[in-house]
């Protein structure tokens, strides 16, 4: 049996029918999936934020791989979450809700930055899978056993170009996401994470939701400049991908000679591309050209006296054709 | 006010203290995003997630809550852009359409050899921080998990 039931809480009684109830929802789950394939999905997406779990898992992105730890809390109220890298630079993330904080230890001190997090795995499949089933086809594959639990193997096959294959492999139990993959239209691996060993718990002691930093370091608090959602219609944009759509638009201070930039956020439920817009300050030299830094690729050009810049970790061409989603712009 | 912040979650300030600061926590987005943020850092490295911690928190979850609104590393490692002077290409009239042609003609052929001065190629000055700012806002697993999210 898979689950580990720590016995210190055995005799807690409200901890019991938490978890029972839990267990219930997703062997009810289960059964729905016989029905509908996306079920599966779903139960996937919902696993991953409603079950309480601890696992060790190898991340893989382009040439780096890295093994990470992770320790997930749902209390009933609130999700709670400790992300530990191993290996390189000490670095752990932890997460309260929607309220994210990352600290990284150095030989001097400790910078603290808070951020956003969602999608980490093995959360990466959105709340609402409507999304998701608009850009993708679902299609089952074989059976496998990863980090000891038997797993079904789910392929994501893009309807178009626009977006990479996903290939999951899905805890047969319980839905947990055990493996994910991300190929390119070669079938070549972008970014692969893999449990080597994960179990569920039912513990509600946060005891563990502790940095394991030097308390005798100094820390500093990272006070970036912040976000502003935006309402400007600085740009006409139309003709996105199929499947893309705005999920956030904000302004920001960016670079050295800190400027005004607009950053448009577009999504597919599974991939996220930036969009950024920024007047060229007189005297600063525009960008221009296409690259890739690990699995994302850039692609920047000039438009109207505006620096257009795309960044996302999707195929090429559809950075390009959200580069010229941008139908007018301000001009400067 | 991030002192005032602070010495709240530190249980701390007087009563009256308490609640001029709590109202004006209420009153500001950033402040209850700072409020919270120093919450969970408080809490974590004293390990004190506790009741008391859940009723400070019902302080805010009184309050209609909006999104996060994230922060971002100052450690950029872009270079600095360069003083040059303003494209004189920019301001040619269009006297000559023929020319105009020929030169777009040229640009695409050879995009590298013809292109204006004032432009450089993002493979030589890598746009590093907008490639954060992505990461950041549309957080990915890169974003944590690989060094290109670490800079």
């Amino acid at each position: 049996m898979w689950l580990i039931i720590l016995r210190r809480v055995t005799d807690n009684f409200l901890m019991q029918r938490l978890l029972f109830s839990l267990l219930f929802i997703f062997f009810n789950a289960s059964a729905y999936a016989l029905d509908d394939p996306w079920m599966q999905i779903e139960k996937a997406s919902q696993a991953a934020r409603q079950l309480s779990y601890k696992g060790i898992f190898v991340y893989q992105n382009h040439q780096e791989v890295r093994s990470i730890e992770i320790t997930h809390l749902n209390n009933g109220n609130e999700e709670f979450a400790r992300i530990v890298s191993l290996d390189g630079p000490p670095r752990e993330l932890l997460s309260r809700g929607d309220n994210v904080v990352v600290f990284n230890p150095n030989k001097e001190n400790v910078l603290i930055q808070k951020r956003q997090g969602q999608n980490l795995f093995p959360a990466i499949l959105p709340s609402n899978i409507n999304i998701v089933k608009s850009s993708y086809n679902l299609r089952f594959g074989d059976h496998e056993r990863i980090g000891g639990r038997e797993a079904q193997i789910v392929y994501l096959d893009p309807r178009d170009e626009y977006r990479y294959p996903y290939k999951l492999w899905l805890d047969k139990e319980f839905g947990l996401l055990l493996k994910m993959m991300i190929l390119d239209h070669h079938q070549k691996i972008i970014e692969q994470a893999s449990f080597n060993q994960v179990a569920l718990f039912a513990s509600q002691d946060l005891n563990w939701f502790k940095p394991s930093i030097d308390t005798q370091k100094k820390y500093l608090m990272d006070e970036a400049p912040e976000n502003i959602t935006s309402n400007e219609k600085y740009c006409v944009i139309s003709n996105l991908p199929t499947g893309y759509r705005e999920v956030s638009h904000v302004t920001r201070m960016m670079g050295r000679q800190p400027q005004l930039v607009h950053q448009w956020i577009f999504s597919d439920g599974l991939s996220s591309v930036s969009l950024f817009v920024n007047p060229i300050p007189k005297g600063q030299k525009s960008r221009v050209g296409e690259m890739q830094v690990g699995s994302a690729h850039i692609f920047a050009r000039v438009m109207n006296g505006n620096q257009i810049t795309v960044v996302g970790e999707v195929p090429p061409i559809t950075i390009q054709k959200i580069s010229n989603s941008i139908q007018s712009v301000s001009a400067h | 006010m991030k002192e005032k912040i602070s010495t709240l979650l530190d249980d701390e300030l007087d009563l009256k203290g308490t609640s001029q600061t709590v109202s004006e926590i209420i009153k500001d987005k950033r402040l209850r995003e700072r409020f919270e943020t120093y919450q969970l850092i408080r809490d974590s490295m004293k390990n004190e997630l506790s009741d008391a911690t859940f009723s400070s928190k019902s302080i805010l979850d009184a309050i209609d809550k909006e999104p996060i609104q994230m922060q971002f590393n100052k450690t950029s490692k872009v270079a600095s852009a360069m003083a040059l002077p303003y494209p004189s290409w920019m301001s040619w009239p269009v006297a000559a359409s023929f020319a105009a042609v020929l030169l777009i003609a040229a640009l695409s052929m050879n995009h590298r050899y013809l292109k204006p001065s004032e432009t450089v190629e993002i493979a030589e000055d890598v746009p590093a921080d907008y490639i954060q700012a992505h990461q950041m806002l549309a957080p990915t697993n890169v974003a944590y998990y690989s060094e290109t999210g670490n800079r």
